[in-house]
């Protein structure tokens, strides 16, 4: 993971962890310096009700701040 | 302004999507569509049912600009800096037309091509490469964003990367789930 990451910001290119499942994984993409991640943990898929939804939360901010 | 795909689907396709975080502020910067199929007697029907058999019956193309248009109609009610990745197929990008649908979705919608992100797999960079990478690098000139999809399952993940311009990989949650496994060689 670290190579990849390290190869792609060479090349411009963002990095996206999918099927972040559990905290730790997070946790260490976050010290890797991966730039998105995507998986269960930040959200299942949703209706679009359900995406003004989380948008509109505060709630998201709390739980993921480092 | 959304025409049904037919009347056998109509009200049956619907989008859901899928969030992403950005780990350097902590932000919601976009969602990935994500196509389901209600049948009214077999439930919930899978896309890795029903896609293959759309691409081979044609149906794709109807099916993919459906999807391109509701992902672009959904996008214009969120907020600017919210983007929207869809998904594309390999026989999607084999039809030139598919360059005019998302100019006239994104037109329609009134949405910015940069909040439209393209995605793609390696597996479709294989099979027609020329076309493809043609195809994405209107895309991009127009303003789209590429991301290559389940980056690490094929081989020549590396070639493509210097050879096309993506604007973002997606690391395989197979990766994501082993990394921890093994620790990580320093």
């Amino acid at each position: 993971m670290k190579s990849v990451i390290s190869l792609a910001r060479d090349l411009n290119i963002d990095v996206v962890a999918e099927g972040v499942e559990i905290a730790d994984q997070l946790e260490y993409l976050r010290q890797i310096s991966c730039d998105e991640v995507q998986g269960y943990l930040i959200g299942r898929p949703m209706s679009a009700d359900g995406v003004q939804g989380l948008l509109n939360s505060k709630k998201l901010r709390a739980i993921f701040a480092a | 302004m959304i025409e049904p795909i037919g009347r056998g689907e109509r009200d049956e396709l619907f989008l859901v999507f899928q969030p992403f975080l950005d780990l350097g502020n902590n932000r919601i910067t976009g969602f990935e569509a994500l196509l389901r199929w209600q049948h009214p007697s077999r439930g919930l029907v899978p896309p890795s049912e029903f896609i293959p058999i759309a691409e081979e019956t044609g149906l794709i193309h109807e099916i993919g600009e459906w999807v391109i248009r509701r992902a672009c109609a959904t996008l214009s009610d969120w907020p600017e800096d919210i983007r929207v990745a869809v998904n594309f197929s390999a026989a999607q990008f084999h039809n030139a037309s598919i360059l005019q649908t998302i100019v006239q979705a994104l037109a329609d919608a009134k949405v910015a091509p940069h909040r439209l992100e393209i995605e793609i797999t390696e597996s479709m960079l294989l099979s027609k490469y020329g076309s493809a990478a043609s195809i994405l690098n209107a895309l991009l000139e127009l303003g789209a964003t590429v991301a290559l999809d389940d980056f690490g399952t094929g081989f020549s993940s590396l070639t493509y990367l210097r050879k096309l311009p993506f604007s973002r990989i997606k690391i395989d949650q197979s990766f994501i789930r082993d990394m921890l496994v093994q620790p990580p060689r320093s």
